[in-house]
């Protein structure tokens, strides 16, 4: 248990704000993906807009909950801030790369698709959480190269998003970079509100015999997902 | 990485992986492919009326508010300045290339239009009011379509006009026609713009 210097009283008010500025932020929960108005403001830009962007991008990232379903299972069992910090750069530069190669590359990947591996991606996650790949198959497979593999699988997914928009070619550079630093601002919020939480939840008693139903817990919100966007797959072909 | 300090037995982590992918089938199957695609194998969507949330979304796409509010006069017959022009306007679009291009229309002048593509395209019909911050615009109509005709009277001085995008993976031509009372048209493409006027005829 780290962050020795935060009472339990203040780490509590800390995840309450965290939680509330989440719950708070605009559309969230539901709106995953970029709503129609941002769409079609997207779709009248015309030349670099920093800030809107990189709004947007962290909105994607504080609402999107498959990418913070996936950062919480990441981070379930990592008690150390060094290993939270090797493990979320692993994340971060796995969906840099796709995001950027994605849309300047002009690849296109089917976003039901892309969002069923992500959806694996968490229930993978729930899964090594349990100890299920020891205990299961008798060995764990990499952690560092499944984050940073699915890291590149969500910035594809962060992509598809991004070029359903019809971005303008005008100033594209400057609002993709924009947007990626967006997700990276959202990603830490979240995963601030996500560590203090979890620090706290540690600090109390029956931690262990909660953390097997949370991920247990997050391994079926990671198969709805897989569900979901395959039916949406199926459906939409 | 820390390990779990004891790690689960083995038949519990099964178990628990067959209840999560239990709950989740439970859960996609009695509410949410209901309500999300209308898909509803065992009725519960029908019951619980969820799948009315599907058919909202199937029968109310983006193509909202078209008319400008408040702007139609109460007459028929709608006198217009002495700037009556014809224009036709051909673009050929490559893959997942997009354009603008937008007449100048003053507060209640207007416009009738047909245009057609070659195959199904992106568009929205939309206009920038004058004096509005940047980036700002009002949508009349879009969709996804092969043609689309209409007549338009600006609600506020401005550019009015259409955005194109060819999502397919070949080439595709737009052809506009129109006739209105404008003076100019603009096109917006590749980051440029190009300006053509109408001479007062």
């Amino acid at each position: 248990m780290r962050l020795p210097a935060l009472t339990r009283g203040r780490l509590g008010l800390l995840a309450l704000v965290g939680a509330t500025v989440i719950v708070c932020w605009p559309e969230t929960v539901f709106a995953h993906g970029v709503s129609n108005r941002d769409a079609a403001f997207v779709r009248s830009v015309r030349g670099a807009a920093v800030a809107p962007f990189a709004y947007l991008g962290a909105k994607h990232m504080v609402t999107g909950y498959d990418h913070l379903m996936f950062l919480v299972g990441v981070i379930f069992f990592l008690y150390r801030t060094s290993d939270v910090i090797k493990y979320v750069s692993l994340f971060t530069l796995g969906h840099s790369v796709t995001l950027l190669a994605g849309v300047l590359g002009d690849i296109r990947a089917n976003a039901f698709l892309i969002d069923a591996v992500i959806g694996l991606s968490v229930v993978y996650k729930g899964f090594e959480n349990l100890g299920g790949f020891e205990r299961v198959l008798g060995f764990r497979p990499d952690t560092r190269l499944a984050v940073l593999g699915f890291g590149l699988c969500h910035g594809f997914g962060l992509a598809t998003k991004l070029q359903d928009l019809s971005l303008p070619p005008h100033g594209l550079m400057a609002n993709l970079l924009s947007f990626n630093v967006g997700v990276e601002i959202g990603q830490f919020l979240a995963l601030t509100a996500v560590l203090i939480g979890l620090a706290y939840w540690r600090s109390r008693p029956g931690f262990s015999r909660h953390a097997f139903g949370a991920n247990a817990a997050l391994m079926t919100g990671g198969f709805v997902l897989i569900g979901f966007q395959l039916t949406g797959y199926m459906v939409n072909r | 990485m820390t390990e779990i300090p004891n790690l689960p037995s083995r038949k519990r982590i099964l178990v628990a992986t067959t209840v999560a992918a239990g709950v989740a089938a439970t859960l996609l199957i009695v509410a949410i492919l209901p309500a999300e695609y209308g898909i509803d194998p065992l009725g519960t969507g029908r019951v619980l009326g969820l799948t009315a949330l599907a058919q909202a979304t199937e029968a109310a796409p983006d193509q909202a508010p078209a008319t400008a509010s408040g702007v139609v006069p109460d007459t028929n017959a709608l006198a217009q300045p002495a700037t009556y022009s014809v224009d036709e306007y051909k673009v050929e679009l490559r893959p997942f290339e997009g354009v603008e291009y937008k007449y100048r229309l003053e507060q209640g002048e207007s416009i009738v239009y047909s245009w057609t593509s070659t195959a199904p395209v992106h568009y929205e019909f939309h206009g920038e009011p004058d004096g509005a911050p940047p980036k700002y615009f009002d949508s009349y109509k879009k969709g996804e379509g092969a043609a689309e005709h209409g007549g338009f009277i600006a609600a506020k001085a401005g550019i009015h006009g259409w955005f194109w995008k060819n999502k397919g993976a070949t080439r595709i031509t737009v052809t506009l026609r129109s006739a209105g009372f404008y003076s100019a048209s603009t096109e917006y493409r590749d980051g440029e713009r190009h300006r053509r006027t109408f001479p007062a005829k």
